[in-house]
């Protein structure tokens, strides 16, 4: 069970709501603190406000994507963990092109959700 | 010695020298258009010899002397148009009445005694002004048609049968008036000299000249071949390939034919554009083609009896034929036409191959760029199913993911916590997102429906402006609210199931385009027998160009970041199908960053009468009230 303060927040990112809510349902069922943002801007500022210790990023989405997310925060100087999350056949290659840590293609199930997630807190 | 004596024997030279040319090349090469040119300066050369054997005479005439110089003067308007026929064809009378006034020339000269009254000696001289000018006018004409070295010699031709006649009407102002023999003496010689000259280069000019006359139409030819195979069309490329030889060779027409392996034809463009077919031995083209080789033919009709209707009705007298091949492969073959042989020289034989060569190296390029195009053109489609499938398998990822969390969670839970109740919120997440992925699968089920134009279903009473209010209740958002402007209801008979997702997916279309929020206003109103639907929203708005290509399959605007918004472009697509399947069209205006419109136009003639209301004829009361028109089998088709 990993301390429930502000560093092992998981911090999901995903436009779809349905799999936003899921996902976070299940972190935190498993017991992680999660927080949530519907945009690449919703995230920023949540990661200024709180770094978590990992975040789960879709790509494609409105107004600012996973793409802009990962520069604004490389600018910043923020260090992060990222999953890249996405639906899309080249989520290796989007995942190496943002510097993330690893990357979980849609669709996946809870296991593979966990094992990703443990892989890079290192809890387990 | 005078000028003008020098003048003179200068002109014989020349005539002598061109007489031996020409008579070598008539024992040379034996055919009827060298015999009546060594003829014609055999005619000069013997009027020459008789003036100078006179004046060697000291100034007297001798009978004999004085009737061949007459007879040769006789002669040189028979032969004039004898030649003029040579190259030109000429009717049949006026080669007959040229014979028998020549025939009687010669009787009189023989008959009539000696000394000649002055008018009988101008007889002659008058008939070879008159043909002089007709032949000048006929090589004119004949210069016109052709193109290249054979307009150029006729051009020469022309000059030299005006200048003879000027020379004779010289001689006979000076046969009549002694006293400008003197001052007209230097201008006739000059004049003759130049005749002399100007024939020779037009009926038998040196192999060099040639060339030359022919080099401005090859080297146009050859300049332009590069950029042939890159014309639209073949038939382009061969009209192009065909005018080419034709200029060149300075025939008045060309023909390529082109070998159809499939057909084993050779298929050439007749005079009207349409194709015809020939056997792959037939004509003299075929003969060539057959025998891989050069082929002249002076006598078509005699050398290929079975065409000879074909060859006189198109007024072929020549033809030089070369087989089009690229190494072992035999692409067709290119045939050059004239009235009349002496059109050509020996060697154009070699420079048609040489044209023909050149037809091959197009043709084969032309193959090649077809193959590229062809390849490219799969390639593409290729590319098309690839991305489509792609997209397809990535849209249906996202809702999948939810429902087998959702699923799993639901599992978990059973397992720990059996007496648990059922979880409402996973139950209906997961209907909603098997919904989702139900209409995803029949996107792609409609855009192949479409293809196939097998869209519709039946034709029900539909009130546009109800149906969009039933939208509009189910889409609008706080971020989107939908509205609906009508005056009035509008009511036509559409499939009611294709036009709600035509509404749906024009609404849906609408707010995924504005990101920011922001409303979507359907307007709906009609006119005569047209009902308008415009949909519109204050999104991003769409590219002039990319407004063209917005209802094509696939296609996602050039300022829609395929990383933002996930979508396989069929919507559009489908919507213009159930439009067009209705008989409407559907169109878009969009000005970026401000919002996009799209129209729509449907018939409403489409309404009839209710089977209940209206009288119906007595064969057809029975009929179902379910809607007159009917897809037939459409659910069988589509099952």
């Amino acid at each position: 069970m990993p301390d429930a303060n502000g560093d092992a927040t998981i911090l999901v990112v995903d436009d779809d709501e349905a799999i936003l809510e899921v996902v976070a349902d299940v972190l935190r069922f498993e017991g992680y603190p999660v927080a949530t943002a519907i945009d690449g801007a919703e995230a920023l500022d949540a990661v200024e406000r709180q770094r978590p210790a990992l975040v789960l990023l879709d790509m494609r989405m409105p107004r600012v994507d996973g793409w802009a997310f990962a520069r604004a925060v490389a600018e910043r100087g923020i260090e992060l963990r990222i999953l890249v999350m996405t639906a899309a056949r080249d989520a290796a290659g989007w995942a190496e092109e943002i510097g993330a840590q690893g990357y979980l293609a849609k669709p996946f199930d809870i296991g593979e959700l966990l094992e990703a997630v443990r892989s890079q807190t290192g809890a387990a | 010695m005078s000028a003008d004596d020098f003048l003179w024997l200068v002109t014989q030279a020349v005539f002598l020298a061109v007489f031996l040319d020409v008579s070598i090349e008539a024992i040379r090469r034996p055919r009827l258009a060298h015999f009546d040119i060594a003829l014609f300066f055999g005619a000069i050369v013997a009027i020459i010899a008789v003036s100078d054997a006179e004046r060697l005479l000291g100034g007297t005439t001798h009978p004999v002397l004085q009737a061949t110089s007459y007879i040769a003067v006789s002669a040189l308007p028979y032969l004039a148009l004898r030649i003029v026929d040579d190259f030109a064809p000429q009717s049949v009378w006026l080669m007959r009445v040229t014979t028998a006034v020549f025939a009687l020339l010669v009787v009189a000269a023989i008959a009539v005694p000696q000394p000649y009254p002055t008018l009988f000696q101008i007889l002659p001289v008058l008939w070879f002004i008159l043909l002089g000018g007709h032949a000048s006018l006929e090589f004119l004409r004949g210069a016109e048609r052709t193109t290249g070295v054979t307009s150029r010699r006729m051009t020469a031709a022309a000059i030299g049968s005006l200048l003879v006649a000027l020379v004779f009407a010289l001689s006979i102002l000076t046969l009549l008036i002694p006293s400008t023999a003197g001052p007209t003496g230097v201008l006739t010689r000059a004049l003759a000299l130049t005749a002399g000259i100007a024939y020779f280069l037009g009926f038998s000019p040196p192999q060099i000249l040639r060339r030359a006359w022919q080099e401005p139409e090859l080297r146009a030819f050859l300049g332009r071949a590069a950029s042939l195979p890159r014309l639209p069309d073949v038939a382009s490329i061969r009209r192009e390939i065909e005018r080419g030889a034709a200029a060149s060779t300075g025939a008045p027409n060309a023909a390529l034919g082109i070998w159809n392996p499939d057909r084993e034809r050779l298929v050439y463009a007749g005079v009207d554009g349409q194709l015809a077919e020939f056997d792959g031995s037939d004509l003299i083209g075929g003969r060539a083609f057959r025998e891989q080789r050069p082929i002249f033919s002076g006598n078509p009709s005699r050398d290929d009896p079975a065409n000879a209707e074909l060859y006189r009705s198109n007024d072929v007298g020549a033809i030089l034929a070369a087989p089009v091949s690229a190494g072992e492969r035999r692409l067709g073959v290119l045939s050059v036409y004239a009235p009349r042989a002496p059109i050509f020289a020996d060697d154009d034989l070699e420079l048609v191959r040489l044209l023909a060569d050149q037809a091959a190296v197009v043709l084969e390029s032309r193959g090649l760029i077809d193959e590229a195009s062809r390849v490219q053109a799969r390639e593409e489609a290729a590319r098309l199913k690839d991305d489509f499938l792609s997209a397809a398998a990535h849209d249906l990822r996202s809702p999948l993911t939810t429902l087998l969390l959702h699923a799993e969670m639901m599992k978990r839970t059973a397992r720990e916590h059996p007496e648990a109740p059922a979880e409402e919120r996973r139950i209906s997440t997961i209907v909603r997102e098997g919904n989702r992925l139900k209409s995803l699968v029949s996107d792609f089920l409609d855009a192949a429906r479409a293809e196939r134009g097998r869209l519709l279903g039946r034709l029900d009473r539909v009130d546009l402006v109800e149906l969009a209010n039933e939208v509009s209740q189910r889409l609008a958002t706080k971020r989107h609210p939908v509205r609906v402007q009508a005056s009035a209801a509008v009511v036509g008979r559409f499939d009611a199931d294709r036009l709600a997702q035509l509404f749906d997916n024009l609404v849906e279309n609408a707010i995924k385009y504005s990101p920011d929020g922001g409303p979507v206003t359907i307007g709906i109103g009609s006119q005569g027998h047209q009902a308008r639907v415009d949909v519109s929203d204050v999104g991003i708005g769409v590219p002039p160009e990319d407004l063209a290509h917005l209802f094509d399959r696939f296609h996602r605007g050039t300022n829609v970041d395929d990383r933002r918004f996930q979508g396989l472009g069929l919507g559009l697509y489908i919507c213009r199908a159930i439009v067009e399947d209705h008989g409407g069209r559907i169109w878009a205006e969009s000005r970026v960053g401000e919002g996009t419109t799209f129209h729509v136009e449907l018939p409403l003639n489409a309404e009839e009468p209710e089977p209940e209301t209206a009288a119906q004829p007595v064969e057809t009361a029975h009929a179902p009230s379910t809607g007159p028109i009917q897809e037939p089998a459409h659910g069988a088709a589509d099952a």
